[in-house]
Formats: structure tokens, sequence, C-alpha cells
């Protein structure tokens, strides 16, 4: 993880961080830098011969030149900057304009996509829980990408119109250097001092005022006024906007306005009494905007006073005056602006530094090389090995010392409350995580040395908490772009969608939701469910596992959705989990899980007969509604 | 439907007297913002001609006094304005963050129907997207734009006061040539909203390819399926789309701007050609030659930038209107007085000829965005719209009833109907024969103890949680009875929750953290906290197993003594505690009686009974009695 945002780091890591989102900008897109610096070259030309052109007029306004004489620079001056101008405009609309915002369109998505995309178990990692929330701190203040842009801009310019501003004011300049007047050397050394005072109490102002505004409040105050005066609001904001308001109906029936009064705007008004944070950066800010604007200031009248002396003393006809103000104080300018510019773009720099670091983050599980072999006969079989597993970051075991073998085109149950382990187990064997002791073997051969992608091919799950995107209905089924829409078709039949599906707008290119089209339709639960076991079917995969999709559904149709789905998996191995015994009634494998354990394994007359087991007591639980 | 609008001057004023009120400092900060960039700008174009002057002038003290002083001023106006937007800009910031919090606020207040309404919804998203966009939120520009409306004005009186002492047609002239300007501006405007729909298509797209990719709900799916490449073709066919779209759109938005470039070109060309005409006569010199030039490419930039802002503003004005009016919706907080007899316990309750639909009401069972697919809900376009005609219903006193029927069969609407959160559009609710509708919501909702099905554990600390009262108003006794009594004292105790433990890990690392079960009791024991004299249970239990959700019924059982109870389930457990069971189906009661008295019936609720206990009673062998005494005991065992 990059250091602090506020610690101070030796100028070489500055150096890397900035290569490395050079690199990673570079890598979406390969001509944006040359193209950007290309037109900041032209703008600085621009200025440059509109400072010449317009200060040739003025002086021969000042010399009573006959109005032809006087028309030909003119005519030059009008003529480049249009021309320049234009040149410059095509460019950042064409160009510069859209490539900026893919770039950053880019980077939020790979961010984002990352999550799809690293191993499962990292996701819940302390690790990576610690590198997002630090990403998310990071980001704060309007940072992200879109600030390189920012800086590369008048850094690079600033570079050009340096040299552009030296040209122009070189006369004056050899003048100043040829003059041996010491009053004018005191003066420009006085102005040299001012200037390099202001400037250092600018970036001493700006590093002062960047740590309090990026520093994180809990750091910055002790802990019990910071948790005292903590503000929820942006947690409910989000809940709001994403609409979840179910939990206002609590705060109607319980009448709890004062209490999240309290907790929302109440706490930020209090906590700006007590720590007045918004006061203390507006304060800080305020004194580094008035030491810019002074230095601004300071350098035109720097430009015009030395040009004015100058002129005044003869040094150079007074049409030129202006032109020499003009490009004086621009080298001041940007010499002065370069320093802040750099740190600006360092700091850019670090603050997208957490969100590289998450883009590179390498998986960590092994995956073997193996191919899975591919049997038209489906004769594959599962066995966990004395498995124990803790989810990352927790010192619980969900699985301990488990072992079981999976029965080849049997259906199976998994039983047991919640929590005993019965999704760990299925994570586990679809390795979305791997056990930290024993070992998980197919046809006798550990999990972890095939191919992860042609072990998972082995496998279609139900989960509890499913997931349909709003696109295509056929593109679900398939979760793919490429869809057969033959399979499709009956898969959604064999799942009761039939009917449903005959009813739909545009059939199976219907899209689901209508989060990205106005045309989608709403599903109801069950039929989100439906869809997914033909998702499930589709795969084709010979272990099919529903874990739970149905909880919330009344019992009766769990019931039907559970013994409609087993007879739609053919000769596949099938595993069922349920906290309803009723539900996997057609099962004559049932295992019972309890605290990470295999407890109970066997028919339901055999469980039962064993009053003193697992199994008996939540048959009782259930059943006693039944005497 | 109609979207709410204010008048653009009453909307500025509503936003600045709630910025005032808040910062009243503020208002000095904004003169001085307003007063530097008016007069600040002008004293540059100045500035070259006074240069100038005092070098033409030829005196060298004097001249070089002059221009230091001029230059003294604008050095120490620039870094006073500048010191003032700088700081100003964090106040406001925070003013937003406020608002933000008010509106939530306000959601919270207002009367429950606009909360789940369609067309208060659209509003009130709009209000929330309006905050949401940082810099570009609907106070700070109509903060903002105003000012700057306001500086543009003042520069072009000013500006024009100045070309017009040199020629009063030049004024009108420089006026034409910039209405020319707005024009182009305009029409590049109009192009651009050619693509409005376009842009909003693909942002929509791209905001919600952001969010299933963050979304780690789906990241077992995704593994699984290997959803992965579908994601990313998806990804590259909306960026691809977005490019181009941007690409058209930056090429229009070139033509106007070659456009405007061409005009300046004009215009300045015509200055020039006047300027120097006017010079070369001596009508003016070239220090005054120098300020006109400035004031005369400056003055088109103010008349646009005062067409622009107003343009601008009339658009915020829809944001900030939407805003004001979720701000001005009515509050549950009615004044009223409640009957003495509604406090009777236990209450009596009716349902008199109710009748309720969702007509006119769409996307209450499936509001934008929130598809949770267990949710029971209707699906759209089978319109069973209608969820109770004529609905009759009479609660005795004491009662326990328990109401049983598939998903859909309109549950929830029921409680939420008996509650006050929905209205009836026709017939009467009475509570111990007073007419709810009469009643001031705040008394009404003070009359139940309701669990809800997606009930919210809320991210502060314990205490509150069970008072929903500010800590130091919590009755920390009352609390702790409270948490005995539903069984959760020891636990607590044992883990070391305090009453000002945080909940939930939101906002602290060492939040605490319930599992299924005891989220359950800690429900109850905000029930309890309140003590309402009717209880009602709105399918609290759907996601637990079944002993601990035979564990979580008991306790209801024993908290419902004397209370009038309401039991929604679609499972059969609540069934055993009820006085009378109701079997409800699209909105209506299809079957009532004890568990006896619907079994001897033989319709939908024995069909469903035997259904699901075609399972256990089919090994009902004997010893049944023992069995269910043993499981108790060990029920209770269980629970420690």
């Amino acid at each position: 993880m990059p250091d602090d945002l506020t610690s101070k780091i030796p100028w070489k890591e500055n150096i890397r961080y900035i290569k490395n989102m050079f690199f990673y900008i570079h890598k979406i897109d390969k001509t944006y830098f040359s193209l950007a610096t290309g037109r900041l070259l032209l703008e600085a030309v621009e200025a440059a011969l509109a400072l010449v052109f317009s200060a040739e007029i003025l002086e021969l306004l000042c010399e009573g030149a006959p109005v032809e004489t006087i028309g030909k620079p003119v005519f030059y001056l009008l003529v480049c900057s249009f021309l320049l101008s234009t040149a410059s405009r095509f460019l950042l609309n064409e160009f510069l304009l859209p490539k900026r915002n893919h770039i950053c369109r880019v980077y939020d998505n790979d961010f984002a996509a990352k999550f799809q995309q690293m191993d499962y178990s990292l996701i819940e990692s302390p690790y990576i829980k610690k590198l997002t929330d630090r990403i998310a701190r990071d980001n704060n203040w309007g940072a992200g990408i879109y600030n390189t842009f920012e800086y590369f801009d008048p850094i690079v310019s600033g570079i050009c119109r340096l040299v552009c501003s030296v040209a122009v004011a070189f006369p004056i300049l050899r003048i100043i250097a040829a003059s041996r007047n010491m009053w004018m050397y005191l003066g420009l050394a006085a102005l040299a001092v001012i200037l390099w005072i202001l400037t250092v109490a600018a970036a001493r102002a700006n590093a002062v005022y960047e740590e309090t505004l990026l520093k994180d409040p809990s750091e910055t105050y002790p802990e019990e006024i910071y948790r005292k005066y903590y503000s929820f609001f942006w947690y409910w904001v989000r809940r709001c906007m994403s609409g979840d308001y179910h939990f206002i109906k609590d705060i109607h029936l319980y009448d709890g306005y004062d209490m999240m009064e309290h907790y929302t705007v109440g706490n930020m008004r209090e906590s700006e009494k007590v720590i007045p944070r918004v006061s203390i950066v507006g304060k800080l800010a305020g004194r580094l905007g008035f030491l810019q604007g002074a230095a601004e200031g300071l350098m035109a009248l720097a430009g015009y006073l030395i040009c004015a002396a100058y002129a005044l003393l003869g040094a150079f006809p007074i049409g030129n005056v202006i032109k020499f103000a003009g490009s004086v104080t621009s080298i001041l300018n940007c010499v002065q602006g370069m320093g802040y510019q750099c740190s600006g773009l360092a700091l850019t720099a670090r603050r997208v530094a957490s969100t590289l670091e998450l883009l590179n983050v390498s998986d960590e599980m092994y995956k073997g090389k193996l191919p899975v072999e591919k049997r038209l006969d489906n004769q594959y079989e599962i066995e966990f090995r004395h498995v124990s597993f803790r989810y990352p970051g927790t010192e619980r075991y969900a699985l301990i010392d488990f072992s079981m073998k999976l029965r080849i085109g049997e259906r199976m149950a998994i039983v047991g409350m919640n929590g005993s382990g019965k999704t760990t187990m299925i994570k586990l064997l679809c390795r979305l995580y791997d056990p930290q002791e024993g070992e998980i073997l197919l046809n006798g051969v550990d999990i972890r040395k095939f191919r992860q992608d042609e072990y998972l091919q082995l496998f279609s799950v139900v989960f509890q908490d499913f997931k349909l995107l709003s696109m295509p209905l056929g593109e679900n089924v398939a979760a793919s772009g490429e869809v057969d829409e033959e399979k499709a078709r009956r898969v959604l039949g064999q799942a009761g969608l039939g009917e449903r599906l005959e009813k739909l707008p545009a059939g199976i290119d219907t899209c689901l939701y209508q989060d990205i089209a106005d045309d989608g339709v709403e599903i109801s639960g069950g039929e989100a469910q439906k869809i997914a076991i033909a998702r499930a079917l589709y795969k084709d995969a010979p272990f099919v596992l529903l874990d739970e999709p149905t909880a919330s559904l009344d019992p009766l149709s769990e019931y039907e959705i559970y013994s409609g789905f087993d007879a739609m998996v053919g000769d596949k191995t099938a595993i069922y989990i349920s906290h309803r015994l009723s539900s996997c009634r057609f099962c004559n494998d049932i295992a019972v899980f309890h605290q990470g354990r295999l407890v109970q394994r066997g028919n339901h007359e055999e469980l039962l007969a064993d009053e003193k087991g697992k199994y008996y007591e939540l048959w009782q639980a259930q059943a006693q509604y039944y005497q | 439907m109609n979207m709410p609008n204010y008048p653009l001057l009453s909307n500025i004023r509503y936003y600045y007297r709630l910025l005032y009120r808040e910062f009243p400092r503020l208002a000095v900060s904004h003169a001085i913002t307003i007063l530097g960039e008016i007069l600040l700008p002008f004293m540059g174009i100045l500035m070259p001609g006074i240069v100038l002057s005092q070098v033409s002038s030829g005196e060298l003290f004097r001249g070089l006094a002059l221009i230091a002083l001029a230059g003294g001023v604008m050095l120490l106006g620039g870094a006073i304005v500048s010191w003032v937007n700088s700081k100003t800009y964090f106040f406001e910031n925070m003013f937003r963050n406020i608002l933000f919090g008010e509106v939530v606020l306000k959601e919270t207040r207002c009367l429950y129907r606009y909360v789940e309404y369609d067309e208060q919804k659209k509003i009130t998203k709009r209000a929330y997207q309006s905050l949401d966009s940082g810099d570009w939120s609907v106070c700070y520009r109509m903060l903002g734009i105003p000012r700057e409306l306001a500086v543009n004005a003042a520069c072009f009186f000013l500006y024009s006061s100045v070309l017009g002492t040199l020629k009063p047609w030049l004024v009108a002239l420089l006026l034409g040539l910039s209405l020319a300007n707005y024009g182009i501006f305009r029409m590049k405007n109009r192009w651009q909203l050619a693509f409005r729909d376009e842009f909003a298509q693909s942002g929509r797209k791209i905001n919600y390819l952001y969010r299933i990719m963050k979304d780690t709900q789906m990241a077992k799916d995704v593994r699984i399926f290997a959803m992965n490449r579908w994601l990313m073709a998806f990804r590259e066919k909306v960026f691809g789309q977005r490019l181009r779209l941007e690409k058209k759109n930056q090429r229009r938005v070139f033509v106007a701007d070659f456009l405007q470039l061409l005009l300046n070109l004009c215009r300045n060309g015509f200055a020039y050609a006047y300027l120097i005409y006017a010079c070369t006569r001596g009508d003016i010199s070239p220090a005054e030659f120098l300020v006109y030039f400035g004031a005369i490419t400056g003055f088109s930039g103010f008349v646009t930038g005062m067409m622009d802002n107003y343009a601008r503003l009339k658009l915020v004005n829809e944001d900030a209107s939407c805003m004001r009016a979720h701000m001005e919706l009515p509050e549950t907080g009615e004044e009223g007085e409640a009957p003495a007899e509604l406090y009777r316990t236990p209450a009596e309750i009716e349902f008199r000829d109710v009748s309720f639909s969702y007509e006119g009401k769409t996307g209450e069972e499936h509001p934008m965005g929130e598809e949770h697919p267990m949710e029971e809900g209707h699906s759209m376009g089978e319109g069973h719209s209608m969820v109770y005609e004529h609905f009759n219903l009479r609660i005795a006193p004491g009662e326990k009833v328990a109401l049983l029927g598939v998903n859909g069969a309109g549950k929830s609407t029921l409680v939420k109907l008996l509650c006050g959160l929905y209205e009836p559009d026709a017939g009467k609710i009475l509570i111990n024969g007073v007419d709810i509708a009469t009643l001031p919501k705040r008394a009404l909702y003070d009359l139940f103890s309701v669990v809800f099905q997606e009930a919210t554990i809320f991210p502060y600390p314990v205490g509150c949680n069970l008072s929903f009262r500010k800590l130091e108003e919590t009755d920390e006794e009352r609390a702790w009875a409270a948490l005995r009594e539903a069984g959760l004292e020891e636990i607590f105790r044992e883990r070391g929750i305090k009453m000002d433990s945080y909940m939930t890990k939101t906002a602290f690392e060492d939040g605490v953290e319930l599992s299924g079960g005891q989220a359950q009791r800690f429900l109850l024991a905000r029930a309890l906290y309140k003590n309402g004299n009717i209880l009602v249970l709105d399918e609290p239990t759907s996601a637990l197993d079944p002993i601990a959700e035979s564990e979580i019924y008991e306790e209801y059982v024993k908290i419902s003594r004397g209370r009038t109870s309401l039991f929604i389930s679609h499972r059969l457990a609540s069934t055993k505690f009820s006085d009378r069971i109701l079997f409800l189906e699209n909105g209506r009661v299809l079957e009532e009686g004890t568990h006896e008295e619907l079994m001897a019936l033989g319709g939908s609720y024995a069909h469903m009974f035997e259904i699901q206990s075609r399972y256990y009673t089919a090994q009902e062998r004997d010893g049944c009695q023992s069995g269910s005494n043993s499981t108790e005991s060990e029920v209770t065992q269980h629970a420690g």
C-alpha cells in the first residue's frame, strides 16, 4: 500500500508514482500526450506572436506611422491568431476531450471490474478492504485520473510559454544584463527574494492545507470526539439514492425523527463547533489563496515597473513596453507556477497509486495447468479430505476437519442451521476459496492442480443471492453475449417460463429490468429464480447445486422448485442446500451440518432414528407445527 | 408528469436564505467577491493604458510611482479576492452536505406515501441526483450563477459607459456582434441538446456497468458462469458507442467554436481598423487605444456571459425546484388531538369496506433501482394492481391473529394500511372505534410495535437502536430490561456490548454485528422497549433456520400476552400461537377460523398444511408428544 498521502516520501518515490500513472494512461491511449503537447505548443506560439505583433502596432501608433504601414502587422496578427487558435481548438475537440473522458471511464471501470477479475477469496480479504478504503479516501475531494490532465497541461504549456517568452523578452533581458545599473540589479535581487519568499510560503501553506484536507479525520481527532460527532449522512444519502427506503418505515413507527437528525445534520453542525474542520481548512485554503494572489499581482507589477523604468530611461521605444512587460511577467509566472503544478501532479500520482496498486493485485490462489478430463459419462468423483477453513480476516473456523465424498449421479441434500457451513462447503467446492488445511480431490487429484476455468466448467450453482443483469433474457440465461437460442428457449421452458417467454415483447432478446433500457421488463422474484435456474441448466455442467435460492419463498413453492428442479437435471449430480427439511425429502442421501462439521449422514429414516442427533432436533422444530 | 416549477427569483432567494441562515458571514464574502470580480479585470484593462501614458509622459519617478500604486492596488485586491474565494468554497461545500442531509431527513419525515409514490419519487430522486455531483450540484450552481450573472451585468454597464464616451454607436454595434455571438452559442447548445437523450442513455449504461462490476454480490455468479468475458465485451461496446457519440458531439462543438472564432476575427479586425483610424486622426492616444481595445474584446464576453448564465439558471431552476418541492412536502408531525379511547388496551381493530390499489401508484412494489429478487412482489404487466376491494376484517381486543398467504397475497400491504403508512382509497380503518384517517400520524404510529420484514438495524449505538432516541434520552434500564426479555442480555454482557457501542460495521471497525437469530431478537427488544398497544410481526423470520424460528416465535408469544397481535407469515409456525387464522388470497380472506376449523373445511389452508405436513406426518408413528417436549428443552438449552 502506498504511504499515507500526508507523509513525506523521497522524490524518487514520487517520480515512480508519476511514471506509473503516465504508463497506465499511455497503455489506454498511445497518442494522448503527444497530441496534447502539440496543442499546447500551438497556444504558446499564438500568445507570443500576439505579443510581438501588437507591440509592433503600438510602436507604429506611437511613432504616428500612416495607416497603411500599421495595417500589415494587424493583418498578420489577426490571421496568425485565427489560424493557430482554430488548429488548437480542432485538436482539443476532435481528439483530446473525447480521449480524456475515455481514459477516465476506463480508469473508473478498471477499478470496478477488478472485483470481478481477482480471486474471489481476495475480495473480502483485509488487505483489499483496507486498500479499497484507502482508494475511497484518495479519491475524495475531486481527485482521480482527470487531475493528471489538469496538471499536465499547465506544466507543458508553462515550458512552451517560457521558451516563447524568453525569445520575445530577449532584448530587454540583454539590456538589463548589459546595463550595469546597480539599482536595477538590487531591485531585481529584491524582487527575486520577495518572490522566493512568497513561493516558499505558498508551498508551505499548500502543504499544510492539503495535509489538513486529506488527513483522515479519525487520525486527527481524539477517538471519543470523533466517534461522538461522526455524521452518518453520506451513508443514508447513498442508501436513499440507491432507492433503499425500507428503513424509513422503522423511523416513522418508532418515532426516530430526532435520532436521525442527531446522527446526520445535527452532528455535522455540532462537530463544526467542537472541531471546526471546515473553518480550519477554509482558513488554510484562504491563506494559500492570498499568497498565490499576491504573488501573481506582484509579478505583473514587477513586469510593468521594470519595463516602464527602462522605457522611461530610453532603453527602447515606448511601443515595446507592453510587449516586454507581458513577456517578463509571463516568464516569472511560468517559473513560479511550475513548482506548484509539479507538486500537484505528484500528489495526483500518489492519489492514483492506490487504485493502480489494486489493479495490479495478482491472484493469490495456486492455479494448476492440468486439464480436466471431459467425460461423457459424467463419472466424476469429489472428495473432501480433512478440510478446515476459516474466512480471511476471521478467527472462527467455518469448516473443521471436514471429510465427505460426493457420490456420482445422486441427489444429495445438505441441511443444517444458519452458519453451520453449508454455503462455505459449496464455496470451497467451486474453488472460490482454498481451504487452509486438508484437500479437495477430483477423481483423486487435488483440485488446485487443475486449470481453474476448466474445473469451474464442472459446476452450475444457483446461489441464495444470485444476480441477474439488466441485459437481454437470452444473454442472462447463457451468461454470455453469444446465445444458443434453441437451447436457451428449451431451458427456459424447462424452468417453467415458457408461457412467460411467449408473452415477452421481444422474446428472448427482451431486456430484463429497466436499469439500462426503458422497454425492459420487470420480473418478479419467482420469475428471477426461474431464470437463474434456467441459467444453471443452460450451462449443462455435471454438478448442479442449489443453495437455498428460495429461502424467502413459502415452503410449498420451495418444495415445488426443488422437486421440479430435480426432474430437470436428469442424470447429473445434484446437491440441494436448505434449512427446511421438507424441501429435501426426495433425497436418499442427506448430510447434516452443524458448526462446521458433518455430523450425520444417511437417509431420512436412519437420521430420524437417532433421537439425540441434530437432524432429529431440526426435524422436530418444524414438525411440531403439524402435530 | 408535472415537474414542480418555482419562479427563478424566488428560488434564488430561497437558496441564499438557507445559506445565510447557516453561515451569515458568507454575505460579506460574497460582496467582496462580486466587487473584486467586477473591478479587477477592469483594472487589468486600464493598467497597460496607465503604463503607456506614464511612459510617454516621460517623468521617471512620478510615472513609476503611479504605476506602482495602480499595480499595488491590483495586487492587494487580487490577493484579497483569491483569499475570500478559496475560503468560501469550503463553507459552501459544507452547506451542500447539510442540504444533502436535510433532504434525507425530509424523506424520513414526510408522509410515507411520498416515499413510495412513483410521481414524488421521481422528484425526490432528481433532488438527490442534483445534489450529488460535487461542484455541479444544484446548490453550487444556484448560488454561483446568480453571482456570475451580477458580475456580468455590472461589467456590461461599466464597459458600455466607457465605450459610450468614445462613440455611442460603438456600443450598439458591439451589442449586435455580441448578439450574433450569443446566437452561435445558442446554436451550439441546441446541437448538443439533440444528443442529450443519447448521452443520458449511454451514461445510464456506463453507470450500470460500473455498479454491476463493483457489485460483489454478483462475484460468485461471475466466476462460476465465467461471465467476465461477457461483461468486458459489453463494456467495449458501451465505451465504443460513447466515444463515437462524444466525437460526433465535439465535431458540432468545433463547428460552432469555429464560427465564433470567425466572428471574433471580424470584431477584432473592426476594432483595430476603427481604433487605429481614430488614433492616427489624434482622437485618442495610444494609451487610450490600449484601454478601448481591451474594453471591446471584453465586452462581448460579458454579453454572452449574461445571456448564457441566465439560460443556465433557467435550467438549474428545474433541479432547484425539484429539491425545493421535496423540502416542502407535508410532514407527519401534524398537530391534532387524539381521542382518549384510542389508547384503550387491548385495542380493537376493524377494516371497514377498505379498498386499495396500486393504480396510479406504480412502482411501489418495484421501486426503481431496487430489485430484490426475493422480495414479495407483483410482476408488472400482469396487472393485478387492485390489492383490496371492499375488504372487511375485525380483530377483537386482545386477539392474536395469524395472516397467512402465499407470496404476493397482499399481506404486507395490509400492515402498511393498518399502521397508516398507506392510506386506503376507500373505506375506513378503525382502531378502538376511531377512524385512523382522522388521527395525526404520530399518534397513530405511537400505537404499534412493529417488526417489519426488512427491519433495519441502524449504524447507531445499541441504546439508540432500541429507543430510537438520542443516547442521552434513552432509558438505559428499560433498554436492558427489553434485551433481557428478548433473551439477549447475557450475550451482550458477555461480549462486553454497552449501550453506547455502535452497531454494524458501517462506520467503525469494532461495530457490533449480530447473527440472523440475534438480530431478530434484537428487533423484538426494540418492539418491547416501545411497548406499543398493538403488536405486528411482518414475516420477521423468513430467513431463519427452523430452530431459530421456533425460538423466536416462543418469544413473540410471550410478549403478545394482553396485546392485540397480528402475525404475518407464509409459514405455519405462526398459526400455532394464534386465536384465529386468516388465509389471504388476492386481497380477500379466503378462509378464516382456528386451525381445527380450517382443517375441517378442507380448503386452501388445509391443502397448504397437507402438503407441508406430509413429510412430517408420514413419519409419525409413535411418541410425538414426548418428542415435541424434548425438543423444547433442547431448544431452551440451545438458546443459551
